[in-house]
């Protein structure tokens, strides 16, 4: 028994890591309807910002204050002067999935050609762990928890509570209708795309804290177990994206634990396969199923 | 087309162009920059065929950390035959998807091209057939048994297979007087080929394996099978995985128990490797843990003074060159790049397919041989009509039939900020680990 509750509470560790970036993730492909495969790239170029940071000195949740404000900053650029263009021509959504792979392949090199084909780790020790009740954690985790759960109820009131929240729900279930009834739709478009940096920011920077090094490359590495919690939970939904980082979270660690770690990824994976055919939308998801990019 | 469709199409264009170029072009265009400089010049093209991209991005710079110093003392010893060696980066990019295509266009596109090194474990069984079909010598890195009996007459490799290297591992934890080991390896193809004679050796040796682990790579935590290992309370661990998921790994262990004795294998000497797990865990920790189970190359002969002099005043093609001469895939390239020249010497002709017969005429011990141990000495040496043994910075290099050369094992670890030998391994407690 002792096992399974460590399991579990290292799955909600990793679960926590994917919901920060899932929940990002998800909140700007439900406003926008574009699929940012550059998302992983949003995170390595925010975590290299707090490694800059860190590096002169600066303590290191400050310096991912900072650099999930880059984060949302580097997404809005990349929405404005990339995606924008080709979304405001007419871009079909297939289309702009191979825009955001090219986006993607590029930063990441232009990445790598600036930092080097090396690792990087931030000076941050995480300490030893602290037995709680039977769970094993160390003070980085539980702070890596907090940020997740402040996250995912910052986004889920301002989408239940607010004016920008209802334009943003507004917006994903039919953007033409939206406009129409007086909608700003660019600026919520700009903010979605602000918001899901800043979790981009806050995620590669929690990642790269976790995996205690990072490279040029770790954050778009880790991008699809951040889209297979995000499609999990139901692709669009915030609660989805964090129903679905603790299932694929603590289904590898448990796995991990009982079965061959090995095969850790496989059995995340069968879970998703499980799910998708169960309930093909996902949990949670809320999305009209005949939607275009919006820009 | 209207104006604004032009835009797009043109927009989509720009896109895909860029794409090509971040996933291959850059290789090309090396490539092509290089054979095209090579053509002008009348250099022999050497081509540094590993990966400068991706997760894998630093074993470019470490064969190139081998190839530029050894062109430094070729070109400046006169070159061969009279033309220069140029060594030419092409990115391979690790994956065979990419690299086969990468090969043929290398192939294709040098006329100059005479000699490869490359072929890691993640490629080399799909680029190596094509080497062979294009008759040029590949000197690989890779240590998958599958070449251990390789019929291509084109393959050589200096480095002991995995297979040699896992017993030499187990070896290595017994003669350190450990009997309670636990195995942790990567589940990518690199790791995987020590994985098997590392466990098996350690059950010959009547090692107690308190756990045998194969970890899924690039995870984001590996607590559950930390906890797992914690449990066994192993006094050492005999592992290789790559830099990210063995610092993972190793910060996780440190903050959930204590780091016992780490047993590695030449990837630990690698300084990616040394910056990701010491920035995880502390440098001075894994100076103090960590034994690495090395192919043995004193680093006192004078190949290797040599190698390293050359290596120093290459900095202008090797960035921070003294972070590669402990590196043995960097001297293993050197002496690759070297023995080629000496062969082209002894075939008085630089054509691949001629050449490649007289690799093993200047590294096999022979009655009346000279033992040289720089290109400069095995040139003259050749000049005047003599038979040469090229003993270079990784000691002896005798292949066998199949073109495989093993050397002897050392266990080496960090004294005073330097890879020093601590003990070596004797044939007969290695063979008693591969059962032989």
């Amino acid at each position: 028994m002792e096992v399974f509750i460590s399991a579990v509470g290292f799955g909600v560790v990793t679960a926590s890591l994917l919901a920060i970036s899932a929940v990002g993730f998800t909140l700007q492909f439900s406003v926008t309807n574009v699929l940012n495969l550059a998302f992983g790239s949003v995170m390595t170029g925010s975590g290299f910002v707090a490694y800059g940071l860190n590096s002169s000195g600066m303590n290191i949740w400050l310096a991912m204050i900072i650099a999930a404000l880059c984060g949302g900053v580097i997404s809005v650029l990349m929405n404005t002067l990339l995606y924008g263009p080709f979304i405001r021509h007419g871009m079909t959504l297939f289309g702009m999935v191979i825009v955001t792979i090219s986006t993607a392949v590029i930063s990441d090199h232009i990445i790598e050609a600036a930092v080097g084909p090396s690792f990087f780790s931030y000076n941050a020790p995480a300490g030893k762990a602290l037995h709680i009740a039977d769970l094993l954690l160390t003070r980085q985790d539980l702070t890596i928890i907090g940020i997740a759960a402040l996250v995912t109820l910052v986004t889920q009131l301002t989408l239940q509570r607010t004016r920008l929240g209802k334009s943003m729900r507004g917006l994903s279930v039919n953007a033409s209708l939206a406009r129409a009834c007086g909608i700003p739709t660019r600026r919520v478009v700009t903010l979605a795309w602000f918001g899901s940096g800043v979790m981009a920011g806050l995620g590669g920077v929690a990642l790269f804290l976790e995996t205690s090094t990072f490279s040029a490359t770790t954050g778009s590495d880790f991008l699809i177990v951040v889209i297979a919690a995000a499609v999990v939970g139901g692709i669009g939904s915030a609660r989805g994206a964090v129903l679905g980082a603790l299932v694929v979270g603590i289904v590898t660690e448990v796995g991990a634990a009982y079965w061959d770690p090995e095969l850790k990824d496989v059995l995340a994976f069968a879970v998703l396969i499980v799910v998708l055919l169960v309930r093909p939308q996902g949990l949670f998801s809320q999305l009209s199923t005949e939607r275009v990019v919006v820009g | 087309m209207k104006k604004r469709d032009r835009r797009i199409a043109v927009g989509g264009l720009v896109a895909i162009a860029l794409t090509t170029a971040a996933w291959g072009g850059s290789s090309s265009s090396s490539t092509a920059q290089a054979s095209s400089a090579s053509a002008s010049r009348g250099a022999l093209e050497i081509a540094i065929f590993h990966t400068y991209s991706g997760a894998n991005a630093a074993y470019g710079p470490e064969a190139a950390a081998g190839c530029f110093p050894a062109q430094k003392l070729i070109n400046a010893a006169g070159g061969v035959l009279g033309q220069q060696i140029q060594c030419t980066p092409v990115d391979a990019k690790g994956d065979p998807a990419d690299s086969v295509p990468a090969a043929n266009r290398l192939i294709a596109s040098s006329s100059s091209l005479v000699g490869v090194l490359g072929g890691g474990s993640t490629d080399a069984t799909a680029v190596v057939p094509l080497f062979q079909q294009a008759k040029i010598p590949i000197f690989s890195t890779t240590g998958q048994d599958s070449f251990d009996h390789s019929t291509a007459s084109y393959f050589w490799r200096i480095l002991s297979p995995d297979g040699a290297q896992g017993n030499a591992m187990a070896a290595g934890a017994k003669k350190l007087g450990y009997s309670k080991v636990a195995t942790l390896f990567g589940n990518d193809a690199a790791a995987q080929g020590s994985a098997p004679t590392a466990i098996s050796g350690a059950k010959r040796l009547h090692l107690t394996l308190t756990a045998s682990q194969t970890l899924a790579i690039g995870q984001p935590s590996y607590r559950s099978e930390v906890q797992q290992l914690i449990a066994g309370n192993p006094q050492a661990i005999i592992t290789e995985a790559d830099p990210q998921t063995s610092a993972t790994y190793f910060a996780e262990l440190s903050q959930l128990g204590k780091i016992p004795v780490l047993i590695t294998d030449p990837v630990s000497q690698e300084p990616t490797w040394r910056t990701a797990v010491g920035g995880a865990i502390g440098k001075a920790l894994l100076d103090k843990q960590d034994y690495a189970v090395v192919a043995y190359s004193p680093p006192t002969t004078l190949a290797y003074r040599t190698y390293t002099a050359a290596l120093v005043a290459s900095s202008k093609q090797v960035p921070q060159p003294a972070q590669w001469d402990a590196d043995l895939y960097s001297v293993a390239d050197y002496d690759s790049v070297v023995i080629m020249a000496l062969a082209m010497d002894a075939a008085h002709t630089t054509k691949p397919s001629v050449y490649n017969g007289f690799i093993t005429k200047v590294t096999s011990p022979s009655r009346g041989a000279v033992i040289v141990h720089s290109y400069a000495a095995g040139k003259a040496a050749l000049a005047n009509g003599q038979h040469i043994q090229y003993v270079g910075a990784v000691g002896p290099t005798v292949f066998d039939r199949w073109h495989n050369s093993g050397q002897g094992f050392a266990i080496e670890r960090v004294a005073n900020g330097k890879w020093t030998v601590t003990t070596l391994l004797t044939a007969a407690e290695i063979n008693a680990a591969a059962g032989g």
